[in-house]
Protein backbone atom coordinates (compact mmCIF):
# COMPACT_ATOMS: atom_id res chain seq x y z
CA UNK A 1 0.00 0.00 0.00
CA UNK A 2 1.54 3.30 -1.13
CA UNK A 3 2.15 5.46 2.29
CA UNK A 4 1.23 9.01 2.00
CA UNK A 5 2.45 11.83 4.15
CA UNK A 6 -0.44 14.14 4.80
CA UNK A 7 1.60 16.77 6.57
CA UNK A 8 3.96 17.13 3.48
CA UNK A 9 1.13 17.22 1.40
CA UNK A 10 -0.22 19.83 3.43
CA UNK A 11 2.31 22.09 3.33
CA UNK A 12 2.99 22.30 -0.25
CA UNK A 13 -0.22 22.56 -0.91
CA UNK A 14 -0.49 25.33 1.49
CA UNK A 15 2.78 27.12 0.16
CA UNK A 16 1.08 26.69 -3.30
CA UNK A 17 -2.31 28.17 -1.90
CA UNK A 18 0.05 31.30 -0.13
CA UNK A 19 1.64 31.98 -3.50
CA UNK A 20 -1.66 32.30 -5.58
CA UNK A 21 -3.07 34.27 -2.81
CA UNK A 22 -0.44 36.86 -2.74
CA UNK A 23 0.42 37.08 -6.73
CA UNK A 24 -3.49 36.85 -7.90
CA UNK A 25 -3.99 35.20 -11.46
CA UNK A 26 -0.69 33.31 -11.02
CA UNK A 27 -0.42 29.41 -11.31
CA UNK A 28 0.66 27.08 -9.09
CA UNK A 29 0.87 23.65 -8.78
CA UNK A 30 -1.06 21.17 -6.15
CA UNK A 31 -0.64 17.97 -5.42
CA UNK A 32 -3.63 15.25 -4.69
CA UNK A 33 -5.05 13.91 -1.66
CA UNK A 34 -6.91 10.53 -2.71
CA UNK A 35 -6.66 11.08 -6.29
CA UNK A 36 -8.99 14.69 -5.86
CA UNK A 37 -6.84 17.76 -5.83
CA UNK A 38 -10.12 19.67 -3.94
CA UNK A 39 -10.04 16.95 -1.12
CA UNK A 40 -6.33 18.08 -0.84
CA UNK A 41 -6.82 21.63 -0.62
CA UNK A 42 -10.03 20.41 1.90
CA UNK A 43 -7.47 18.86 3.67
CA UNK A 44 -4.91 21.90 3.98
CA UNK A 45 -7.35 24.38 4.98
CA UNK A 46 -9.93 22.88 7.62
CA UNK A 47 -9.38 21.92 10.86
CA UNK A 48 -11.75 21.32 13.94
CA UNK A 49 -12.29 25.69 14.31
CA UNK A 50 -13.27 26.11 11.08
CA UNK A 51 -16.55 25.14 9.21
CA UNK A 52 -17.22 24.39 5.37
CA UNK A 53 -19.88 23.52 3.07
CA UNK A 54 -19.98 21.77 0.17
CA UNK A 55 -21.89 21.16 -3.00
CA UNK A 56 -20.86 18.67 -5.44
CA UNK A 57 -20.30 14.87 -5.61
CA UNK A 58 -16.82 13.99 -3.86
CA UNK A 59 -16.61 12.07 -1.01
CA UNK A 60 -15.64 14.62 2.31
CA UNK A 61 -15.90 11.26 4.74
CA UNK A 62 -11.85 10.82 5.58
CA UNK A 63 -11.67 14.81 5.17
CA UNK A 64 -14.17 15.15 7.98
CA UNK A 65 -12.41 12.11 10.00
CA UNK A 66 -8.89 13.38 9.36
CA UNK A 67 -9.94 17.92 10.31
CA UNK A 68 -12.65 17.47 12.34
CA UNK A 69 -14.65 20.33 11.04
CA UNK A 70 -17.92 21.52 11.33
CA UNK A 71 -20.34 21.30 8.05
CA UNK A 72 -22.02 24.10 8.19
CA UNK A 73 -24.72 26.39 5.88
CA UNK A 74 -23.39 28.29 2.50
CA UNK A 75 -23.98 31.62 4.89
CA UNK A 76 -22.14 30.80 7.80
CA UNK A 77 -19.64 28.76 6.65
CA UNK A 78 -15.73 29.50 6.60
CA UNK A 79 -14.63 27.77 3.26
CA UNK A 80 -17.20 26.97 0.61
CA UNK A 81 -15.97 24.24 -1.82
CA UNK A 82 -18.03 23.33 -5.26
CA UNK A 83 -17.79 20.97 -7.76
CA UNK A 84 -18.94 24.22 -10.70
CA UNK A 85 -18.71 27.84 -10.42
CA UNK A 86 -21.62 28.79 -8.92
CA UNK A 87 -22.95 31.83 -8.96
CA UNK A 88 -25.64 31.87 -6.53
CA UNK A 89 -23.11 30.11 -4.11
CA UNK A 90 -20.20 32.62 -4.45
CA UNK A 91 -23.25 35.51 -3.79
CA UNK A 92 -24.41 33.85 -0.04
CA UNK A 93 -21.57 33.46 1.60
CA UNK A 94 -20.60 36.03 4.09
CA UNK A 95 -17.74 38.53 4.21
CA UNK A 96 -17.09 40.02 7.37
CA UNK A 97 -17.42 43.12 9.34
CA UNK A 98 -15.92 45.98 9.12
CA UNK A 99 -14.37 45.20 12.78
CA UNK A 100 -13.36 41.71 12.14
CA UNK A 101 -13.07 41.35 7.98
CA UNK A 102 -11.42 38.23 8.62
CA UNK A 103 -14.44 36.01 9.52
CA UNK A 104 -15.63 36.11 5.96
CA UNK A 105 -16.06 33.10 3.48
CA UNK A 106 -13.66 31.92 1.20
CA UNK A 107 -14.45 30.05 -2.03
CA UNK A 108 -12.50 26.69 -3.48
CA UNK A 109 -13.97 26.20 -7.04
CA UNK A 110 -13.28 23.48 -9.76
CA UNK A 111 -12.97 24.17 -13.17
CA UNK A 112 -11.80 22.16 -16.29
CA UNK A 113 -9.12 24.75 -17.23
CA UNK A 114 -8.53 28.66 -16.41
CA UNK A 115 -9.43 29.64 -20.09
CA UNK A 116 -12.82 31.80 -19.78
CA UNK A 117 -13.26 35.26 -19.90
CA UNK A 118 -10.43 37.72 -20.70
CA UNK A 119 -10.04 40.09 -18.28
CA UNK A 120 -7.46 42.82 -17.23
CA UNK A 121 -6.58 42.22 -13.54
CA UNK A 122 -4.70 44.54 -10.89
CA UNK A 123 -4.49 45.53 -7.30
CA UNK A 124 -1.94 44.47 -4.83
CA UNK A 125 0.08 41.21 -5.72
CA UNK A 126 0.42 42.63 -9.54
CA UNK A 127 2.91 45.04 -10.77
CA UNK A 128 0.52 47.31 -12.11
CA UNK A 129 -2.02 44.92 -14.12
CA UNK A 130 -2.12 42.17 -16.75
CA UNK A 131 -4.47 40.40 -19.07
CA UNK A 132 -5.51 37.00 -18.42
CA UNK A 133 -8.32 34.42 -18.89
CA UNK A 134 -10.33 33.65 -15.80
CA UNK A 135 -12.84 30.34 -16.20
CA UNK A 136 -15.91 33.00 -14.95
CA UNK A 137 -18.79 34.34 -16.52
CA UNK A 138 -19.04 38.02 -17.11
CA UNK A 139 -22.31 37.97 -14.52
CA UNK A 140 -19.46 36.40 -12.16
CA UNK A 141 -17.11 38.95 -12.69
CA UNK A 142 -19.43 41.58 -11.66
CA UNK A 143 -20.54 39.74 -8.49
CA UNK A 144 -17.16 39.42 -7.51
CA UNK A 145 -16.41 42.95 -8.54
CA UNK A 146 -19.59 44.01 -6.26
CA UNK A 147 -18.77 41.79 -3.49
CA UNK A 148 -15.49 42.82 -3.09
CA UNK A 149 -16.44 46.73 -3.90
CA UNK A 150 -16.43 47.64 0.66
CA UNK A 151 -12.86 47.23 1.10
CA UNK A 152 -12.00 45.49 3.50
CA UNK A 153 -15.34 43.35 3.31
CA UNK A 154 -15.04 40.46 0.59
CA UNK A 155 -14.14 36.63 -0.74
CA UNK A 156 -10.80 35.18 -1.68
CA UNK A 157 -11.64 32.60 -3.90
CA UNK A 158 -9.43 29.90 -5.63
CA UNK A 159 -9.90 27.85 -8.91
CA UNK A 160 -8.80 24.18 -9.59
CA UNK A 161 -8.45 22.68 -12.53
CA UNK A 162 -7.92 19.33 -14.13
CA UNK A 163 -4.37 19.85 -14.85
CA UNK A 164 -3.59 19.91 -10.96
CA UNK A 165 -3.24 24.05 -10.83
CA UNK A 166 -4.22 26.22 -8.53
CA UNK A 167 -5.30 30.31 -9.30
CA UNK A 168 -6.39 32.48 -7.00
CA UNK A 169 -8.35 35.81 -6.41
CA UNK A 170 -7.89 38.12 -3.73
CA UNK A 171 -10.42 40.69 -2.48
CA UNK A 172 -8.58 43.72 -3.41
CA UNK A 173 -8.17 42.22 -6.99
CA UNK A 174 -9.80 44.38 -9.81
CA UNK A 175 -11.27 42.36 -12.33
CA UNK A 176 -12.11 44.38 -15.89
CA UNK A 177 -13.82 43.06 -18.37
CA UNK A 178 -11.80 43.23 -21.83
CA UNK B 1 9.31 15.44 16.41
CA UNK B 2 7.07 16.67 14.10
CA UNK B 3 8.11 18.74 11.19
CA UNK B 4 8.75 22.31 11.79
CA UNK B 5 8.20 21.14 15.51
CA UNK B 6 4.26 22.63 16.07
CA UNK B 7 1.26 20.34 15.40
CA UNK B 8 -0.47 20.12 12.55
CA UNK B 9 -3.88 22.17 14.20
CA UNK B 10 -1.50 25.11 15.01
CA UNK B 11 -0.30 25.09 11.96
CA UNK B 12 -3.54 25.05 9.98
CA UNK B 13 -4.70 27.98 12.56
CA UNK B 14 -1.23 30.10 11.11
CA UNK B 15 -1.74 29.11 7.82
CA UNK B 16 -5.40 30.52 8.03
CA UNK B 17 -4.42 33.61 9.61
CA UNK B 18 -1.73 34.19 7.07
CA UNK B 19 -4.29 33.97 4.18
CA UNK B 20 -6.54 36.23 5.88
CA UNK B 21 -3.55 38.64 6.40
CA UNK B 22 -2.21 38.40 3.10
CA UNK B 23 -6.26 39.17 1.77
CA UNK B 24 -6.78 42.05 4.08
CA UNK B 25 -2.87 44.27 3.53
CA UNK B 26 -2.33 45.63 6.91
CA UNK B 27 -4.78 44.43 9.13
CA UNK B 28 -4.15 42.60 12.12
CA UNK B 29 -4.80 39.04 12.49
CA UNK B 30 -5.41 37.65 15.67
CA UNK B 31 -3.76 33.63 16.13
CA UNK B 32 -3.45 31.36 19.03
CA UNK B 33 -0.28 32.04 19.96
CA UNK B 34 1.71 28.84 20.79
CA UNK B 35 4.43 28.16 23.35
CA UNK B 36 7.70 28.11 21.60
CA UNK B 37 11.35 26.69 22.98
CA UNK B 38 12.25 30.76 23.43
CA UNK B 39 10.84 32.70 25.32
CA UNK B 40 7.97 35.06 24.19
CA UNK B 41 9.25 38.46 23.20
CA UNK B 42 12.21 36.59 21.55
CA UNK B 43 11.09 36.16 17.93
CA UNK B 44 8.24 33.59 18.55
CA UNK B 45 5.45 35.04 16.20
CA UNK B 46 7.79 35.28 13.22
CA UNK B 47 9.36 31.75 14.28
CA UNK B 48 5.43 30.70 13.84
CA UNK B 49 5.06 32.09 10.66
CA UNK B 50 7.97 30.68 9.29
CA UNK B 51 7.75 27.04 10.92
CA UNK B 52 3.64 27.14 9.53
CA UNK B 53 4.92 28.16 5.34
CA UNK B 54 8.65 26.05 6.03
CA UNK B 55 9.05 23.37 3.60
CA UNK B 56 11.58 20.83 2.19
CA UNK B 57 12.44 23.13 -0.94
CA UNK B 58 13.18 26.30 1.12
CA UNK B 59 16.78 27.89 2.13
CA UNK B 60 16.23 29.32 4.91
CA UNK B 61 17.96 33.20 6.10
CA UNK B 62 17.73 34.55 9.46
CA UNK B 63 19.21 37.77 10.75
CA UNK B 64 18.92 40.04 13.87
CA UNK B 65 19.62 43.71 13.07
CA UNK B 66 21.29 42.91 9.51
CA UNK B 67 23.50 40.26 11.34
CA UNK B 68 23.39 36.65 10.54
CA UNK B 69 25.97 35.81 13.37
CA UNK B 70 24.64 37.30 16.68
CA UNK B 71 22.67 35.03 19.47
CA UNK B 72 19.24 35.60 18.39
CA UNK B 73 19.46 34.38 14.84
CA UNK B 74 21.92 32.20 15.50
CA UNK B 75 19.48 30.38 17.62
CA UNK B 76 16.94 30.80 15.90
CA UNK B 77 17.92 29.58 12.40
CA UNK B 78 20.08 26.43 14.71
CA UNK B 79 16.41 25.78 15.96
CA UNK B 80 14.52 25.86 12.36
CA UNK B 81 17.37 23.57 10.95
CA UNK B 82 17.13 21.14 13.75
CA UNK B 83 13.32 20.69 13.02
CA UNK B 84 13.27 20.83 9.57
CA UNK B 85 16.57 19.81 8.42
CA UNK B 86 15.93 22.83 5.43
CA UNK B 87 19.39 24.73 3.82
CA UNK B 88 20.50 27.33 5.51
CA UNK B 89 21.84 30.41 4.28
CA UNK B 90 23.68 33.56 5.48
CA UNK B 91 23.21 35.04 1.80
CA UNK B 92 20.30 37.79 0.79
CA UNK B 93 20.08 36.42 -2.67
CA UNK B 94 20.09 33.17 -1.90
CA UNK B 95 17.26 32.59 1.06
CA UNK B 96 13.81 31.60 0.05
CA UNK B 97 12.79 32.43 3.69
CA UNK B 98 14.08 35.52 5.42
CA UNK B 99 13.61 35.66 9.15
CA UNK B 100 14.37 39.06 10.11
CA UNK B 101 13.86 40.98 13.17
CA UNK B 102 14.38 45.26 12.88
CA UNK B 103 15.97 45.70 9.41
CA UNK B 104 15.36 44.71 5.79
CA UNK B 105 18.39 43.53 3.97
CA UNK B 106 20.34 46.09 2.20
CA UNK B 107 20.08 44.27 -2.11
CA UNK B 108 16.53 44.42 -3.57
CA UNK B 109 13.96 41.35 -2.64
CA UNK B 110 12.84 38.86 -5.27
CA UNK B 111 9.66 37.31 -6.21
CA UNK B 112 10.25 34.27 -5.32
CA UNK B 113 11.37 35.38 -1.35
CA UNK B 114 9.15 35.74 1.41
CA UNK B 115 10.23 37.76 4.30
CA UNK B 116 8.98 37.65 7.86
CA UNK B 117 9.44 39.71 10.26
CA UNK B 118 9.56 39.40 14.04
CA UNK B 119 7.39 42.57 15.70
CA UNK B 120 7.42 43.30 19.31
CA UNK B 121 4.44 45.55 18.85
CA UNK B 122 2.02 44.86 16.88
CA UNK B 123 -0.42 47.77 16.41
CA UNK B 124 0.46 51.35 15.34
CA UNK B 125 -2.72 52.73 17.24
CA UNK B 126 -0.88 51.26 20.64
CA UNK B 127 1.43 54.62 20.84
CA UNK B 128 -2.23 57.05 20.92
CA UNK B 129 -4.70 54.41 21.85
CA UNK B 130 -3.96 52.17 25.07
CA UNK B 131 -7.18 50.31 24.99
CA UNK B 132 -6.99 47.35 22.13
CA UNK B 133 -11.10 47.25 22.05
CA UNK B 134 -11.11 50.95 20.72
CA UNK B 135 -7.98 50.76 18.76
CA UNK B 136 -9.79 47.88 16.79
CA UNK B 137 -12.88 49.99 16.44
CA UNK B 138 -10.49 52.77 15.47
CA UNK B 139 -9.01 50.31 12.78
CA UNK B 140 -12.31 49.19 11.50
CA UNK B 141 -13.59 52.92 10.43
CA UNK B 142 -10.37 53.92 9.64
CA UNK B 143 -10.10 56.69 12.60
CA UNK B 144 -6.17 57.47 12.35
CA UNK B 145 -7.01 60.87 13.86
CA UNK B 146 -5.03 60.56 17.31
CA UNK B 147 -1.82 59.25 15.17
CA UNK B 148 -2.23 62.58 12.97
CA UNK B 149 -2.72 64.69 15.93
CA UNK B 150 0.61 63.03 16.93
CA UNK B 151 2.57 64.03 13.76
CA UNK B 152 1.09 67.51 14.33
CA UNK B 153 1.95 68.11 17.87
CA UNK B 154 5.61 66.70 16.86
CA UNK B 155 5.84 68.64 13.57
CA UNK B 156 4.40 71.72 14.96
CA UNK B 157 6.96 71.75 18.14
CA UNK B 158 9.95 70.19 16.78
CA UNK B 159 9.64 71.03 13.10
CA UNK B 160 9.69 66.89 12.25
CA UNK B 161 7.99 63.99 13.52
CA UNK B 162 10.33 62.35 16.61
CA UNK B 163 10.08 58.63 15.40
CA UNK B 164 12.86 57.16 14.54
CA UNK B 165 12.14 53.65 14.01
CA UNK B 166 8.64 52.08 13.75
CA UNK B 167 7.07 54.42 11.68
CA UNK B 168 3.74 54.21 11.17
CA UNK B 169 2.65 53.67 7.08
CA UNK B 170 -0.58 53.53 5.16
CA UNK B 171 -1.04 50.19 3.35
CA UNK B 172 -3.04 50.26 0.11
CA UNK B 173 -4.66 53.53 0.98
CA UNK B 174 -6.73 51.53 3.81
CA UNK B 175 -5.03 50.91 7.50
CA UNK B 176 -2.49 52.03 9.48
CA UNK B 177 0.13 49.20 10.42
CA UNK B 178 3.13 49.02 12.29
CA UNK B 179 6.36 48.23 10.07
CA UNK B 180 8.04 46.59 13.36
CA UNK B 181 11.36 48.79 14.68
CA UNK B 182 12.97 48.82 11.17
CA UNK B 183 14.69 51.85 11.03
CA UNK B 184 13.00 54.76 8.78
CA UNK B 185 15.68 53.85 6.24
CA UNK B 186 13.98 51.00 5.42
CA UNK B 187 10.43 52.02 5.42
CA UNK B 188 10.57 52.80 1.72
CA UNK B 189 11.45 49.61 0.80
CA UNK B 190 8.08 48.03 2.29
CA UNK B 191 6.29 49.61 -1.01
CA UNK B 192 5.74 48.02 -4.00
CA UNK B 193 8.42 45.13 -3.11
CA UNK B 194 8.80 42.16 -5.26
CA UNK B 195 8.57 39.49 -2.29
CA UNK B 196 5.73 38.59 0.05
CA UNK B 197 5.72 40.49 3.90
CA UNK B 198 4.71 38.26 6.61
CA UNK B 199 4.50 39.71 10.34
CA UNK B 200 4.64 37.59 13.01
CA UNK B 201 3.73 38.74 16.67
CA UNK B 202 3.82 35.78 19.39
CA UNK B 203 3.52 37.49 22.43
CA UNK B 204 0.52 39.89 20.98
CA UNK B 205 -0.79 36.94 19.17
CA UNK B 206 -1.31 38.74 15.81
CA UNK B 207 0.09 38.23 12.12
CA UNK B 208 -0.24 40.98 9.45
CA UNK B 209 1.00 41.02 6.50
CA UNK B 210 1.59 42.99 3.21
CA UNK B 211 1.55 41.58 -0.47
CA UNK B 212 3.88 41.76 -2.76
CA UNK B 213 3.63 45.21 -4.84
CA UNK B 214 1.05 47.09 -2.37
CA UNK B 215 1.07 50.70 -1.92
CA UNK B 216 2.77 51.30 1.59
CA UNK B 217 3.08 55.27 1.80
CA UNK B 218 4.72 56.44 5.56
CA UNK B 219 2.38 58.27 7.45
CA UNK B 220 3.19 62.27 6.72
CA UNK B 221 1.64 65.54 5.55
CA UNK B 222 1.90 66.45 2.45
CA UNK B 223 4.06 69.04 3.03
CA UNK B 224 6.67 67.64 4.71
CA UNK B 225 8.91 65.23 3.20
CA UNK B 226 9.92 61.87 4.60
CA UNK B 227 13.13 61.67 6.03
CA UNK B 228 15.47 58.92 6.55
CA UNK B 229 18.56 58.36 8.53
CA UNK B 230 22.05 60.36 7.12
CA UNK B 231 25.12 58.79 6.52
CA UNK B 232 26.58 61.04 4.33
CA UNK B 233 30.33 61.72 4.79
CA UNK B 234 30.39 58.14 6.24
CA UNK B 235 31.77 54.99 4.81
CA UNK B 236 31.71 51.31 6.30
CA UNK B 237 35.04 51.01 7.86
CA UNK B 238 35.20 47.10 6.43
CA UNK B 239 34.16 47.23 2.68
CA UNK B 240 34.34 51.12 1.99
CA UNK B 241 30.82 51.27 1.12
CA UNK B 242 28.88 55.29 0.92
CA UNK B 243 25.37 54.04 0.59
CA UNK B 244 24.26 51.24 3.05
CA UNK B 245 22.87 51.76 6.67
CA UNK B 246 25.60 51.90 9.14
CA UNK B 247 25.93 50.98 12.39
CA UNK B 248 27.85 53.25 14.72
CA UNK B 249 30.28 51.28 17.14
CA UNK B 250 32.69 52.84 19.53
CA UNK B 251 36.15 51.04 20.52
CA UNK B 252 38.08 51.28 23.65
CA UNK B 253 38.88 54.73 23.63
CA UNK B 254 36.05 55.83 22.79
CA UNK B 255 36.43 56.28 18.72
CA UNK B 256 33.64 56.03 16.95
CA UNK B 257 33.41 53.61 13.92
CA UNK B 258 31.06 52.42 10.94
CA UNK B 259 30.26 49.38 9.38
CA UNK B 260 27.29 47.91 7.17
CA UNK B 261 24.52 46.77 9.51
CA UNK B 262 23.79 43.96 6.79
CA UNK B 263 26.58 41.91 7.18
CA UNK B 264 26.09 40.21 4.23
CA UNK B 265 26.02 43.18 2.14
CA UNK B 266 29.69 43.89 3.42
CA UNK B 267 30.83 40.40 2.64
CA UNK B 268 29.27 40.77 -0.62
CA UNK B 269 31.12 43.93 -1.22
CA UNK B 270 34.47 42.45 0.43
CA UNK B 271 34.23 39.66 -1.94
CA UNK B 272 33.57 41.44 -5.00
CA UNK B 273 36.70 44.02 -4.01
CA UNK B 274 39.31 41.06 -3.71
CA UNK B 275 37.94 39.60 -7.01
CA UNK B 276 38.80 43.12 -8.63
Amino acid sequence: MKKIDIERLNRENFRSMMNALSRPGSIERIEPLFDSHLLAIANTLLYAEVSYFYKGNEDFELINAITNAKDSNEKEADYLFCDTIDENLFEAGKVGTMKDPEFSSTYIFKCKDFCGTKVKISGPGIDGSFNTSLPISKGFISKFNEKNSYFPLGNEVFFINENAEILGLSRTSKLEIL
Amino acid sequence: MRYAFLDEEAKKEIRRAILKAVAIPGYIVSFASREMPVARGWGTGGLQVTLSIINEQDTLKVIDQGCDGSVNAVNIRNFIKSVTNVETTTSTKEATIIQTRHRIPEIELSEKQTLVFQVPMPDILETVEPNTAKAKIMHANADYSKLWVLLYEDTSQFGDSRISNRYPVLVHNRYAMDPSPIPKYDTPKLHNSKALQLFGAGREKKIYAIPPYTKVEPLKFEDKEFKVENFEGRVCQRCGCENSFLDEVYDDEGKVHYYCNDTDYCDKNLNMKGQK
